[in-house]
């Protein structure tokens, strides 16, 4: 106390009004009681710094699932703000918009869904049906070449032949006329040799035929066909089947 | 169940002959739906969002075997998807031969016949809006608004920049706000 009297002097000394107004009273305070737990909280303190390295019981055992429930909320998280932000940035667009939402108004018929891809296969397979590709290779129009020029002379000669006459009614005079020169010379092969391609495909367009299929035509009977369900199932079937009868290409 | 697996298992499986279209029937029924509802909202009505969702399929088996694995396969059908959406939407109006932004546009008597339709709620009248847009905004609107496409992926989809799709959702919003706000 002699020694606080003193240090008042001595500020009074140095400045009479500020040694008049300092307070020998304490302003600060403690809430009643402090000093007195103190201890107790300091210990307490010391003793939960000394069980640093230590865990609670189990916690390792639940640690992974606690993990990745972290990590599935912050994925949730993540997909709820980029949601948010669609409808964040309609906000500051268009709050009457925004307002809206985005529900879907529109609906589709009950189970619609549920037959919806069966229906988009059987279109999509309805779609690969195979392409034949009809070019024609001189081996083809040999074979027609065969097909329409037999038949023609055949059908020329006998009719000549079975009604003994010289010439055959209705019948073209310069294939009738052929027909003649082959069956003298015969010469059949030769001749069939030396039509060209264009000569048969003009022959059969003229006659109301379409080449390509009486090329198939020709060559192919009902028996012989693959089942259809097969083309349904591979479409390589009918490819494979023409290149059999040699008509692929 | 096949659907689940992933895309690049799902393209695994296309490529062999024998789980063709086992992998092709998971790939339908994985994105069926989302693009179902992404191509209705583009055509209006259920019966050509049909067609063209089976012609896009139809797309997809054909060019599946050409699918650059280097971007997504989800991507690249919502790519297909719109495409043909813009395509169908093109060749009804050189056949209709009417504008779209007339009142009587066969898209406007689509949405209008929807037998769900009701033109006093807002959420029908915001489709009139956006039946109104030029039909790329539209999908620039619908993918953003609908589908809560980021820019990034909605880019890749329609091949056109961040930018120019923000530009693009930002004029539809205005446009849409003015027709709301208007009727």
């Amino acid at each position: 106390m002699k020694k606080r009297e003193q240090i008042l002097n001595e500020l009074e000394e140095l400045d009479s009004r500020l040694g008049k107004l300092v307070s020998a009273d304490n302003v600060f305070t403690v809430p009643e009681g402090y000093f007195d737990e103190f201890p107790v909280k300091m210990l307490g303190k010391i003793s939960s710094n000394d069980a640093v390295g230590s865990v609670p019981q189990g916690y390792f055992e639940g640690l992974s699932v606690n993990i990745m429930a972290r990590i599935r909320q912050e994925e949730q998280n993540v997909t709820e703000v980029a949601m948010d932000n669609v409808i964040a940035e309609m906000e500051s667009l268009s709050p009457s918009i925004a307002a809206i939402g985005n529900r879907n108004p529109f609906t589709v018929q009950e189970g619609y869904f549920q037959t919806l891809s069966e229906e988009i296969l059987a279109a999509t397979i309805k779609t690969q049906a195979p392409v034949v590709s009809m070019r024609r290779s001189p081996a083809i129009l040999r074979y027609l070449a065969a097909a329409a020029f037999t038949g023609l002379v055949g059908f020329s000669l006998f009719t000549m032949f079975t009604n003994n006459q010289a010439e055959v009614k209705g019948m073209d005079p310069s294939v009738m006329a052929q027909a003649k020169t082959i069956v003298a010379n015969d010469s059949f092969d030769e001749t069939l040799a030396s039509l060209s391609a264009s000569d048969i495909e003009s022959y059969l367009t003229a006659n109301g035929h379409n080449p390509d299929v009486a090329v198939v035509a020709s060559a192919i009977n009902d028996e012989s066909l693959p089942d259809p369900v097969d083309y349904l199932i591979n479409e390589n079937t009918l490819n494979e089947f023409l290149t059999d009868k040699n008509l692929a290409n | 169940m096949a659907e689940n697996l992933d895309d690049n298992e799902l393209l695994l499986q296309f490529k062999n002959e024998a789980t063709r279209e086992r992998a092709y029937t998971a790939i339908i029924k994985k994105y069926q739906e989302r693009l179902y509802w992404h191509v209705r909202r583009m055509v209006v009505g259920h019966e050509d969002a049909n067609d063209v969702l089976q012609n896009m399929f139809i797309k997809v088996w054909k060019n599946l075997d050409k699918f650059r694995e280097d971007s997504q396969l989800y991507t690249w059908m919502y790519r297909i998807a719109t495409n043909e959406s813009l395509t169908f939407l093109e060749k009804a109006k050189k056949r209709q031969s009417i504008s779209i932004d007339d009142d009587e546009s066969p898209i406007m008597n689509k949405l209008e016949s929807d037998t769900e339709y009701d033109g006093n709620k807002v959420e029908w009248k915001l489709q009139q809006a956006i039946q109104r847009l030029p039909d790329k905004q539209k999908a620039v609107f619908n993918l953003r608004y609908f589908e809560e496409m980021p820019y990034e992926e909605m880019s890749r989809v329609l091949e056109t920049s961040e930018g120019a799709l923000k530009a693009s959702y930002h004029h539809a919003v205005k446009k849409i706000e003015d027709f709301i706000l208007n009727n």
